[in-house]
């Protein structure tokens, strides 16, 4: 079930057009992720769901209801801001019971839901500190309390990790998830963070020049872009010209451009036996950087230079090595368009992910 | 430590000495020529005290007035755009910038019962010039640039999203001024209140032609100071002064101690 609908919606600043004919909706219980690079519009379509901008034009429909004019705090959403907007001389308690006593519930009841969220969330006990006597997460933590307070139906979060420092970000990430997905509440984030972006939500509804680009799964939108702009903006593409050399591909007479992603690149060393042989190709490893779990080797074929990974475990290879490179998928742009060529040879096996 | 740390303190202490310490410490010692009976003679003369009286309330009731006002201004120049905003900004420090007996003068001219403000109260027989009344409208000139640029920018760095958040919680406008962003502003407020009023206390200049200095009405006391210097009784007048610094050490100590609790809730 559909519950929140936008349909055409546009929206200028002064001469700046920050949504351009943006539709699409999202069911009851997802939780999408609004992704983009920054002045893509994805703030701004946000804040026009919790009604702290009016759109120009078109309809925002929540839970089947036309909610144009109807004040935020009518909508039935909880807002997490991108500072959390913890009102700093309340303490911890007051700040999530804000909602509750603005709607009238009675004093007894307002302090049991408040102890109920600080358990929710991990927080029991600090339910008197100040927010400045909290750290990042902790802050972030009272922030979505406060939120889900009044029950929202619908969770809005403004890039709720940016201003979270890397560590505590990951651990976060799943327990924003893991929480969201224990309410059932249908949520919508923000955010620039194409692995944030994967990595939590359900589905993701990327954004680039006040546009929609795509909408789709992460791993849909990953392994299958329909934009020229949606497969540059996901993966660490390598960018050709053309794929002359690169064997098994089928002809395509007119491109801008390829794109390689490293994930749909192996790379063999000469010794190494390989099912495939005849549809790589010889290279020369240009360079070798540790990674960690990998490495990434950029490996020239031809006039090309393509990058892949070999993982810790296989045989290392050096620097000016001779490599076969095998290469899955290509991804074609022109202009706006997109064609994904798959390599015939290898077509029916499961090769990528 | 950050090097030039025993210039640096070295300057401002003899800066601090030069300019505050050895000044004070000067009234000190000239009324300590006086013995305590009287010293307590001199503070305590009914004419003294009523002094005091008129100077304090004055310049409370002034400063309050210009905590609200000023704390309008400070708005309306943070948060709205319109033509001659800048100039109307400028404009705000002013009454630094005028010798204070030409507005005493100016003040005084509008407020008789022939000037523009005078003529329209007079109407309903309220009199300024020449009046506690008077003292206040003086008072309320000289201090409201102190509230205005101690809000400023406190307002400027005050995050939309505050507002924002309560709006969505369903606060009205009322609700959000109250529990958001006046516990912001208020260690700003009260430090402005505080200075307006410390300044209030030791005005003479816009205030001596206002008032109308009629004894036991409206004589401020820094005008005991001067009539006492002008009869050459410096030590009466040290005296005097003596207790009105110490009024304004305390005032503006509350007001630190004020501050330092303020700032260490939202370090």
């Amino acid at each position: 079930m559909e519950y929140v609908t936008l349909k055409n919606i546009n929206k200028t600043y002064g001469s700046y057009q920050a949504s351009t004919d943006v539709n699409f909706s999202i069911e009851k219980g997802k939780l999408v992720a609004l992704l983009g690079p920054s002045g893509s519009g994805k703030t701004t379509i946000l804040r026009m769901i919790a009604g702290l901008e009016k759109q120009d034009s078109g309809d925002i429909i929540i839970n089947g209801q036309v909610v144009n004019d109807l004040p935020g705090s009518k909508r039935g959403i909880g807002f997490v801001f991108q500072n959390y907007a913890l009102f700093r001389y309340m303490t911890v308690a007051e700040n999530i019971a804000t909602g509750l006593k603005i709607q009238k519930m009675p004093k007894k009841q307002i302090q049991e839901r408040v102890e109920e969220l600080l358990e929710l969330v991990g927080l029991k006990g600090l339910g008197d500190r100040y927010p400045n006597q909290l750290s990042g997460g902790q802050r972030q933590r009272v922030a979505f309390a406060r939120a889900i307070a009044p029950n929202p139906q619908l969770l809005l979060l403004d890039e709720p990790f940016a201003a979270i420092d890397v560590k505590v970000r990951q651990e976060l990430r799943s327990w924003l998830r893991e929480m969201i997905t224990n309410l059932g509440i249908t949520s919508i984030f923000v955010t620039h963070d194409q692995d944030e972006a994967i990595e939590v939500s359900d589905e993701i509804i990327l954004t680039n020049r006040g546009r929609i680009e795509q909408i789709g799964t992460p791993a849909d939108i990953y392994a299958n872009p329909q934009t020229a702009f949606t497969a540059q903006f996901f993966g660490k593409n390598a960018v050709l010209k053309d794929y002359e050399g690169l064997r098994s591909f089928e002809e395509v007479p007119d491109f801008d451009q390829v794109l390689i992603r490293p994930e749909f690149v192996r790379i063999y060393k000469e010794n190494e036996q390989q099912q495939f042989s005849a549809t790589s190709s010889p290279g020369k490893v240009l360079d070798v950087v540790f990674r960690g779990d990998s490495s990434e080797i950029t490996v020239q074929v031809g006039d090309k230079i393509i990058v892949g990974s070999r993982s810790m475990g296989e045989t290392p290879v050096n620097v000016g090595e001779n490599v076969y490179v095998l290469v899955y998928r290509l991804i074609l742009t022109r202009e706006e368009q997109v064609k994904i060529l798959d390599n015939y040879v290898l077509l029916g096996d499961d090769v990528f992910m | 430590m950050i090097p030039g740390f025993g210039l640096t303190f070295g300057i401002t202490i003899s800066m601090l000495s030069v300019i505050v310490l050895i000044p004070l410490c000067s009234l000190i010692i000239y009324s300590a020529k006086l013995s305590p009976a009287e010293f307590w003679g001199i503070i305590s003369g009914k004419r003294v005290l009523h002094a005091y009286f008129v100077s304090m309330s004055t310049a409370c009731i002034a400063s309050l007035i210009n905590a609200g006002i000023g704390l309008i201004m400070a708005w309306v120049l943070v948060r709205y755009e319109f033509p001659g905003k800048k100039i109307m900004d400028g404009m705000i420090e002013l009454p630094f910038a005028l010798p204070t007996a030409v507005a005493g003068i100016a003040l005084t001219h509008l407020t008789t019962k022939e000037g523009w403000i005078g003529a329209f109260f007079d109407r309903f027989g309220i009199q300024i010039a020449y009046t506690k009344a008077g003292i206040v409208f003086a008072l309320v000139f000289v201090g409201i640039p102190f509230v205005v640029r101690s809000v400023q920018p406190v307002l400027e760095k005050l995050d939309g999203s505050y507002e924002e958040a309560m709006e969505i919680l369903g606060g009205t406008p009322a609700y959000t001024f109250v529990k958001v962003i006046l516990p912001e502003i208020l260690p700003a407020l009260i430090g402005g209140f505080t200075m307006a009023f410390a300044r209030c206390l030791g005005e003479y200049g816009s205030v001596v032609f206002i008032a109308g200095n009629k004894p036991m009405d409206t004589e401020i006391a820094p005008l005991m100071i001067m009539s006492k210097l002008q009869e050459f009784d410096y030590e009466a007048a040290t005296a005097i002064a003596l207790l009105m610094l110490l009024t304004a050490f305390v005032i503006l100590l509350l007001n630190s101690a004020f501050q330092y609790r303020a700032a260490r809730m939202v370090k």
